[in-house]
C-alpha cells in the first residue's frame, strides 16, 4: 500500500529530534565541556527545535479509508465533514 | 429467577422467526392424507370401534404419526420450556441435539444449524436453561420433541461460559501473557481504526485526534461490528490494515451495546487477528464496564473509543510546552557556559595584569573588554553580531596567535555557517594584536 506523505517517515525523525534535543540540553547543563563544544551543541539544538515545531504546526488530520478490490489494497480519502 | 439477556420483545421476535406458530386453518388443510383417521379421532375417545370401523386392517404407523404431529403442532403455540440440559451434542452438520429435564421428566430437543450458530457456546451438562421452541413429533421415529429456536442460560451463564472457555484456550497458548504486550508508539504518524464506517465511534476518534495531534493521519479499515459474521469481518479488517503496513498502531472497537451486541469481540477470530497484528493494538469495546476477550489480547485496553484515541496520540499543546521548555533550558544553559568562559578570561587577564608586564596590561584590558562583551550577548546573538570562531580542519578552536602558521588553512564559524580561510603566506594575519 502506498505509504504516501504523512507516513511513518515523518514522526520517526520527530521522535528522534525530541530525544536528541533532550539529550543536548542535559549535556550542556550537566557535563564538562569546552565552550566551542557547547556552542556547537546549542546550534544543533536550535535546529532540532525548529524542525520539531514545524511538525507540530502541520495541517488538519487527513482521514482515509483502506479498501481492497481486484486491484489490491488502496487508500481513498474520506470526506472532510467527518 | 431472572432472564436478563434478552428483552421479552426480542425473544418474541425471534420466536416468530424461528418457530412460526401454526394457524388452525393450516392444521385443517394439511391433514387430507389423514382425513379418515382425523375424523375417527374427532368422534371422541370413547368410540369402541376407533381403528376398526374404517380400517379393519389397522391404521398405518405413518398416518398415526402424521396425525399426532399435526395435533401437537396445532394445539400448542411456541413456548418457553425451562429445565436442565443433558447430553448436548453438536453434529457435524451443525445441528444440535440435547435433552431438557427436570426431576421427573425429560424432553428431546433439537436446534437446527442456523439457530445453533447464535449460541455463544455449547451449554454444560446440567446447566439450567430455558428454550423457546415449538413442540412437534419427529415422524420417522415417533419422537416427541421440541424444535428450539432460542436457548438461554439463566443470567449470563452461557456467555460467561463461552468467555471462560475461550480465555482458557488462548491463555494456554500464551496469547494473554503480559510479556506479549507491545509498547504503544509515542508519536504515531498514522493511526489505523478498525470499526464500523457509520457509527459515532469513528467520528469520536477523529475529533480527539484532530484536537490533540492534527498532524496524525487516520486510516479506517471498516467492518460490521455486530450480528452474524461480524467477528470474521472484524478479523479480516484487522488483517487487511496490518498487511497494508500503513498504520503505526491500531484502535479496534465499537460503541456500547448489549452483551449480544458486543459479542463479536469475544470470538476467537477477532482474538487471533489482534494477536497476529503487525503493530500494537488498543482495544476499545463498549463502555468502561465491558470486558471482552479482545481487551485481553490487545496490547492495551482503553475504556472507551475516545479514551483509546487519547492514548494513541500525544497532546499537541503539552508537546509544544515541552519544546518551549527545552528551548529555554537550551539557551539558559548555553548562556551560563558563556558566562563561565568570560569569568575565566577575566581571571586570566587579572593574572596578566598583576604579573605587571606593562606591555601585557593593554592586552589584559582587551581581554576584559572582550569578556564583558561576551557577557552582553545571548548565544545566538554572539554569532549574529559578528562573533566568529576560528577552527582548525579538525574542529579545534584556535586561541593563540602562535597557533596560526603562514599559509595554514582554517575555517571561521560565523552566524550562518563556516567560511574557509588561510593565513597569509607571510603570516601577517597572525601578527596583529
Amino acid at each position: 500500500v502506498p505509504n504516501d506523505e504523512g507516513g511513518k517517515n515523518v514522526m520517526k525523525p520527530f521522535e528522534a529530534a525530541i530525544e536528541r534535543l533532550e539529550e543536548i540540553v542535559r549535556e550542556i547543563e550537566d557535563e564538562e565541556m569546552e565552550l566551542d563544544q557547547a556552542l556547537a551543541l546549542f546550534e544543533e539544538g536550535v535546529r532540532l527545535l525548529r524542525e520539531a515545531q514545524s511538525v507540530l504546526g502541520s495541517a488538519q488530520a487527513r482521514v482515509q479509508q483502506l479498501v481492497e478490490d481486484t486491484e489490491g489494497l488502496r487508500l481513498k480519502d474520506l470526506p472532510e465533514g467527518l | 429467577m431472572s432472564w436478563d439477556l434478552f428483552s421479552a420483545a426480542e425473544a418474541d421476535r425471534r420466536g416468530r422467526e424461528g418457530a412460526a406458530p401454526r394457524s388452525p386453518a393450516g392444521r385443517a388443510g394439511a391433514g387430507a392424507r389423514n382425513e379418515a383417521l382425523a375424523r375417527a379421532v374427532a368422534g371422541g375417545p370413547n368410540r369402541a370401534d376407533l381403528g376398526w370401523g374404517d380400517r379393519p386392517e389397522g391404521w398405518p404407523v405413518s398416518e398415526v404419526n402424521a396425525l399426532a404431529r399435526e395435533l401437537i403442532e396445532g394445539a400448542i403455540p411456541p413456548l418457553w420450556v425451562a429445565g436442565e440440559v443433558a447430553n448436548f451434542t453438536r453434529a457435524r452438520s451443525g445441528h444440535c441435539y440435547f435433552t431438557l429435564r427436570d426431576d421427573s421428566a425429560q424432553l428431546r430437543c433439537v436446534m437446527w444449524r442456523d439457530e445453533a450458530r447464535r449460541l455463544p457456546t455449547s451449554p454444560e451438562e446440567g446447566m439450567e436453561v430455558r428454550a423457546l421452541g415449538r413442540l412437534t413429533l419427529y415422524e420417522p421415529r415417533g419422537d416427541f420433541q421440541l424444535v428450539v429456536s432460542v436457548l438461554e442460560s439463566r443470567g449470563e451463564g452461557l456467555w460467561k461460559l463461552a468467555f471462560d472457555r475461550l480465555r482458557t484456550k488462548l491463555s494456554a497458548e500464551g496469547l494473554l501473557d503480559p510479556t506479549r504486550k507491545r509498547p504503544i508508539p509515542r508519536f504515531p504518524a498514522c493511526v489505523g481504526v478498525v470499526t464500523s464506517g457509520e457509527g459515532a465511534v469513528l467520528r469520536d476518534i477523529i475529533s480527539v485526534i484532530r484536537r490533540r495531534a492534527p498532524w496524525t493521519r487516520v486510516v479506517l479499515s471498516s467492518c460490521r461490528v455486530q450480528g452474524e459474521g461480524a467477528a470474521q469481518e472484524i478479523a479480516a479488517a484487522v488483517e487487511r490494515i496490518s498487511r497494508a503496513g500503513c498504520a503505526d498502531l491500531l484502535i479496534v472497537g465499537r460503541g456500547g451495546g448489549s452483551v449480544e451486541d458486543l459479542w463479536a469481540f469475544n470470538e476467537e477470530p477477532v482474538a487471533r487477528a489482534i494477536a497476529a497484528s503487525a503493530v500494537p493494538v488498543i482495544s476499545a469495546v463498549g463502555h468502561e464496564t465491558d470486558f471482552t476477550i479482545a481487551d485481553l489480547v490487545a496490547d492495551l485496553r482503553a475504556p472507551t473509543p475516545s479514551a483509546a484515541a487519547e492514548t494513541a496520540v500525544p497532546d499537541g499543546a503539552t508537546l509544544r510546552r515541552h519544546l518551549d521548555g527545552l528551548g529555554r533550558r537550551l539557551s539558559g544553559a548555553t548562556a551560563l557556559r558563556i558566562d563561565e568562559s568570560r569569568r575565566s578570561l577575566v581571571r586570566f587577564a587579572d593574572a596578566l595584569i598583576s604579573g605587571s608586564a606593562r606591555g601585557l596590561r593593554r592586552r589584559g584590558e582587551k581581554v576584559r573588554a572582550l569578556g564583558s562583551h561576551l557577557n552582553a550577548l545571548s548565544p545566538l546573538a554572539s554569532l549574529e553580531r559578528g562573533f566568529a570562531v576560528p577552527l582548525t580542519s579538525e574542529g579545534r578552536v584556535l586561541r593563540r596567535t602562535t597557533e596560526f602558521h603562514p599559509g595554514m588553512p582554517f575555517s571561521l564559524r560565523v552566524a550562518d555557517g563556516s567560511v574557509a580561510c588561510r593565513v597569509e603566506p607571510d603570516g601577517t594575519a597572525g601578527e596583529e594584536g
